[in-house]
């Protein structure tokens, strides 16, 4: 079983402590979780890309519904896309994933699109090990602080906060609000599913972001997915930054 | 090696320690799994991975590009740079006006000499797309007769075979994979021989089912669709209901009419003379030594009165049966599939042809899979049609052509009798 990939050194850690001033305002006392948590099998690290995303400002409304046939997602200029998911070497990620993104209303409303033909969402509660299953992770980097949402296809998020270097502390709430989409039987893999997407909207003082254009955070969105045959992968976007755009 | 004065090295001493402070800082920020009970996978590993690969690397998307242009060259789509006004293209590309994946016009920075015909851009199968063997696909024997809307006479059976072409998500028609889907109706005119006819496993559009967007997407197919001259036969998809598996739609049933229904009848049945989205489409030699009927099963608008005609027309005899259906066997919640199927096990029949998985393969003894026309891809394999074609022993046998390439998957072959068991 693969183990989470680490960084750690002792120079890294010793200037992430000089840099870390202040962040994580929510940092709360690290919370101890079950043992599921701590032995969580690891998805790959291997999605490739990343960049800086300019996300545009909300320019309609968005009703969580799960669908994005709202104004706020197809209106002229649209949200801002990952494209599709890929694997560390270029390829294209399968199944097929992306993302989409616009801002305002003191929201960062976020749209994940999963392809999928055996939908498996791990039954688990609010703030459980949902990446046992199929399951979106995005992760919100800002000073010094790295918040992570994870979210399964029935819409139960897991959110936590980790102050550089530090443990996962899951008692801190994104404040999301999830709508999810399935088209399929989740958990049944005698038949054929099409594919789940999830809606969701972030308050951005969650995040601790003001919501003012030309604001930025470190970002990355992955999925994880378990085929047919058991055999997992995972794609992503990649690593780089948001860019809240006027 | 040359020299570098003092004060040089002193700059040079105090940017590397700057570098490594920022590099280590970030890296610090983002590399902090600690005691195991951090969620997997969740540091931030270094910041704007995006690199500039855009050298003619394959491409069905710009946002695939990282700021580069996916646009159409060679005969296929390959990410450029775009030159801007002011920014020069590097020496050894060239500023040419080009058309963008979705049909924009752009200006690019083209390789000089071939067109992205280089180590990166080969022409050949596209990197990082698995490792499937393709050779040229041989059509075998010229074709002569004519199949139109009400059917027709052919010297063989011979035709394409496309599926599912949508975009991701409801309502996203600028992500409408047009570029795919016109492609692939260019390489099936393009087949030497050209086939008759072609028909299409369902899931045209992703849109809301009351809204508007579903005829929109539509004229794009229909747009893309005209590369290919010869009849479409289109079967409907559960997209063309309300979009769920599980829908049912129709006068009487319980999504009723949709409008993703409705432009659906309107824009590609009433073309073919047909006002329901089930019909039957009669085939024959002009000697008489075969016939062929192909049933169009529309899972997502299941009637009794369907139920019936099913019955009737698998009742008729001929020598060749294909069901048309855009749920295989598997995708039962569809509410046309466990009741097809039931009419189906109670009759001859050659092949059932079904889509809605985003892949192709022999789903069954007697069921082939055809879904990766554009829509996104849940499988490993590519984009792409099938050919369907009767040979001179009456075998049909089944091939997947690969739609950047116009090369057939030499893993994916099958061929079956007309009582549809398996040939040689």
């Amino acid at each position: 079983m693969e183990r989470p990939r680490r960084r750690n050194t002792a120079l890294l850690a010793i200037v992430a402590a000089l840099v870390v001033a202040g962040g994580c305002a929510r940092l709360r006392l690290a919370r101890r979780l079950g043992s599921a948590k701590s032995t969580a099998p690891p998805p790959r690290v291997d999605d490739a890309r990343g960049s800086r995303l300019i996300v545009p400002h909300l320019t309609g409304a968005i009703v969580l519904d799960g669908d994005t046939d709202d104004p706020g997602w197809t209106s002229s200029g649209g949200p801002a896309r990952t494209g599709p998911f890929a694997l560390p070497t270029g390829a294209p990620g399968r199944p097929y994933s992306d993302a989409r993104i616009v801002w305002g209303d003191g929201h960062l409303y976020v749209a994940l699109y999963a392809a999928d033909e055996d939908i498996r969402s791990a039954v688990e509660p609010h703030d459980g090990p949902l990446w046992l299953g199929d399951s979106f992770r995005l992760v919100f980097a800002r000073d010094a602080c790295e918040r992570t949402i994870d979210v399964s296809p029935t819409g139960t998020v897991t959110d936590a906060v980790r102050r550089a270097g530090g443990s996962f502390d899951y008692s801190w709430e994104s404040g999301a609000h999830v709508s999810t989409e399935v088209d399929g039987t989740v958990n049944v893999s005698s038949d054929a599913d099409e594919e789940w997407a999830v809606e969701m909207a972030i308050p951005l003082d969650s995040l601790e972001m003001r919501g003012e254009p030309g604001e930025v955070t470190g970002f990355s969105v992955r999925r994880c997915d378990t085929a047919k045959d058991g055999s997992r992968t995972c794609a992503g976007w990649g690593t780089g930054e948001l860019e809240f755009a006027r | 090696m040359e020299r570098i004065p003092g004060s040089t090295v002193w700059r040079h001493l105090l940017t590397a320690f700057v570098l490594l402070l920022s590099g280590a800082s970030f890296a610090a920020l983002v590399s902090c799994a600690s005691d195991g009970e951090a969620p997997p996978d969740s540091a931030i590993a270094g910041g704007g991975a995006g690199s500039a690969t855009f050298a003619c690397s394959f491409c069905v998307a710009s946002e695939q590009c990282h700021g580069g242009i996916c646009a159409q060259l060679g005969g296929d789509t390959y990410c450029v740079p775009a030159c801007l006004e002011g920014r020069a293209c590097r020496g050894d590309r060239q500023c040419l006006a080009a058309t963008d994946v979705r049909g924009n016009e752009v200006r690019v920075c083209v390789p000089r000499g071939d067109v992205c015909a280089g180590p990166d851009g080969t022409g050949a199968a596209p990197r990082g797309r698995g490792s499937t063997a393709r050779a040229a696909y041989d059509g075998g024997a010229p074709v002569t007769g004519f199949v139109g809307p009400s059917g027709g006479s052919a010297s063989r059976l011979y035709f394409a075979v496309v599926g599912d072409t949508r975009p991701p998500t409801e309502d996203d028609t600028p992500s409408y994979p047009l570029a795919i889907i016109t492609r692939i109706y260019a390489h099936i005119e393009a087949l030497s021989p050209r086939p008759l006819f072609a028909i299409s496993t369902g899931d045209y559009v992703f849109a809301a089912p009351r809204g508007t967007e579903g005829a929109t997407q539509l004229d794009l197919y229909l747009g893309a669709r005209k590369r290919y001259s010869g009849t479409l036969f289109p079967a409907m998809g559960n997209h063309e209901c309300t979009g769920f598996t599980d829908s049912n739609c129709g006068i009487g049933n319980a999504d009723g009419v949709t409008n993703n229904f409705t432009a659906f009848v309107s824009k590609l049945l009433t073309p073919i003379h047909q006002a329901e989205p089930y019909y039957e489409i009669d085939i024959g030699a002009p000697n008489g030594t075969w016939t062929a009927k192909l049933l169009f099963v529309a899972a997502n608008a299941w009637t009794a009165s369907q139920a019936t005609w099913l019955e009737q027309a698998m009742s008729k005899p001929t020598t060749y049966t294909f069901l048309i259906r855009h749920e295989g066997a598997s995708a039962d919640t569809a509410p046309g599939v466990k009741p097809s199927e039931a009419i189906m096990r109670s009759h001859p029949y050659t092949l059932a042809i079904v889509g809605h998985s985003h892949t192709y393969e022999r789903s069954g003894a007697r069921e082939v899979l055809v879904g990766n026309g554009g829509a996104p891809l849940s499988g490993s394999k590519n984009y792409g049609f099938a050919v369907v074609s009767q040979s001179a022993d009456g075998a049909v046998a089944v091939d997947m052509i690969d739609y950047a390439s116009g090369l057939a998957d030499t893993n994916f072959h099958f061929a079956l009798r007309a009582d549809g068991t398996a040939a040689p």
